[in-house]
């Protein structure tokens, strides 16, 4: 959902899936730069899409990514018919967090891995307060600061530009029948590492309205930051 | 707690800019080839620059500022505003109605970390002038009818901010006593900012930025003291950014940079604008 004020369409996160591949991706746009809905919806889609195997070091991978991402961002904007305050912003190019998650079938359940850049998280839920979360395990890891992957300069540079990938974090493990893997951006990743809310979130996972109805509570509670929130969880049936 | 509203397109903040426009504003500016009148202009063209660049989103420039630009002394003993049309403006309608485009340059790394220069447009809202004499008083009252009405409409915004370039002393009575009104003015969020910048013509003159007390001025200077007077106290979140830049401020420092150069001028147009923007929502 959308910081509380903003419109639907204003929310920079974006989620991206294949079912038959078994990944996943969730990315949050970062509202400092522009046309960071754009990119972080590029990245999340190239995440799932792209031949890569999550398995693999993701610096193996991650300068191709970012190259077929950039792609799809640059080609969505209208660089020429940019009115001038849109155009020398849109120059500095966009950025975003970005967790990609992929399974594989294992004897036990689902074996995954997860790389990670930034400060969304994935947070893996065994029951009751047995939980492990990364690539931040407490909440008071959450700043303003978080490392980002970046699009690029915008126009006038070309569109083949040579970006640096960040250095992305790994982790790995297996989900089993009992337990539940949540990817959060960072308001919602935060929340419920303090206030552990797992099994209340599960059980509304089938009605987006009490879902909402919940956050909208928890954030004029002011224990929720007031931001656009994305939440996928991820179980085996 | 004060000066903690978030600033939303629901609670929008208000700057007002008051530009001295009397003929000691052609002379040239300490420590630069160009005229006070041409710096200032240039100096808030960029700050209103830059405040459009932080209200804008994919959709578009957010209304999250009111702007004014106040001139004084252009005409004899006249203050107006210097918007075509119109005296508070919401930032969305700045964008898109600058008086002209220019072509600047900048300098880009591309992708093989070579430097290279690129064009790009800059908006003027207002050109320099200098041409009579220095009806303050008149400015500073214009801007408190202003501020008195958008007061009434956005009681929980973020205080009012102002801020006032000037080289010389008032020639239509005293400002002290509109100043003082104008810093009682308040939201629910606290009271009104009011910011002074006296320029400079002297080579090398010492500036003083955020000056304590008023013991650290020219005894002589009666404009100066007069400034000092008129000028709010830095609430903390402007201090930590002064002090962020190794300025030395203390709890009584005032928003008030005497004998300014263009540094002076920009650094205290950068820290008036910069604090509120961090309560953008």
């Amino acid at each position: 959902m959308s910081k509380l004020g903003n419109k639907e369409s204003d929310c920079e996160d974006s989620f991206s899936f294949r079912s038959r591949e078994m990944k996943f991706a969730i990315a949050d746009g970062v509202s400092a730069s522009i046309f960071s809905d754009v990119w972080a919806r590029a990245i999340t889609d190239s995440t799932v899409t792209g031949r890569y195997n999550f398995f693999e070091n993701p610096d193996n991978f991650l300068n191709d990514l970012i190259k077929h991402a950039r792609e799809k961002w640059y080609r969505k904007i209208e660089w020429e018919k940019l009115p001038w305050f849109l155009k020398n912003k849109a120059v500095s190019g966009s950025y975003t967090t970005l967790v990609g998650l992929q399974f594989q079938k294992s004897g036990e359940g689902l074996r995954y891995s997860s790389f990670a850049v930034g400060d969304s998280v994935l947070i893996h839920w065994e029951g009751a307060d047995d939980y492990s979360s990364y690539p931040l395990t407490s909440p008071e890891q959450f700043d303003n600061t978080p490392k980002l992957v970046w699009s690029g300069k915008g126009h006038p540079m070309p569109i083949e530009f040579k970006v640096t990938p960040p250095k992305a974090l790994t982790y790995s493990g297996i989900l089993t029948k009992n337990s539940t893997i949540f990817l959060a951006t960072d308001a919602v990743g935060k929340w419920l590492l303090e206030y552990g809310r797992y099994a209340e979130v599960t059980r509304l996972l089938n009605s987006s309205f009490e879902m909402t109805e919940l956050f909208t509570r928890e954030i004029n509670s002011k224990r929720m930051r007031n931001d656009d929130l994305t939440l996928v969880s991820v179980f085996l049936e | 707690m004060t000066y903690n509203a978030e600033i939303s397109r629901r609670n929008p903040g208000l700057f007002i800019f008051l530009i001295d426009q009397s003929r000691s504003m052609s002379h040239k500016l300490g420590g630069t080839l160009r005229s006070k009148s041409q710096e200032a202009a240039d100096a808030i063209n960029r700050q209103i620059y830059e405040l459009i660049y932080r209200c804008t989103k994919s959709d578009g420039v957010r209304d999250y500022f009111d702007i004014g630009i106040i001139g004084y002394g252009a005409v004899s003993d006249t203050a107006q505003s210097l918007l075509k049309d119109a005296d508070l403006v919401p930032i969305s309608r700045l964008a898109e109605t600058p008086l002209r485009m220019e072509r600047r340059k900048e300098t880009i790394t591309d992708p093989d970390g070579n430097d290279v220069e690129s064009e790009f447009e800059f908006p003027v809202w207002f050109e320099p002038v200098a041409n009579s004499n220095t009806p303050m008083v008149k400015g500073l009252k214009l801007a408190q009818q202003w501020i008195d009405d958008w007061i009434a409409e956005h009681p929980d915004s973020y205080p009012p901010v102002v801020i006032n370039i000037s080289d010389g002393a008032a020639t239509d009575g005293d400002p002290l006593e509109v100043a003082k009104e104008l810093i009682d003015m308040s939201t629910n969020d606290g009271n009104l900012l009011f910011w002074n910048c006296h320029l400079s013509e002297i080579k090398d003159a010492q500036p003083l930025t955020f000056p304590s007390e008023k013991s650290v001025l020219p005894p002589n200077d009666k404009f100066a003291s007069q400034l000092f007077e008129m000028s709010s106290v830095l609430p903390p979140g402007f201090k930590r950014l002064a002090q962020e830049r190794s300025l030395d401020v203390s709890d009584t420092s005032r928003a008030y940079v005497f004998n300014a150069g263009l540094d002076e001028l920009m650094e205290l147009l950068d820290i008036g604008t910069r604090a509120p923007t961090e309560n953008l929502q």
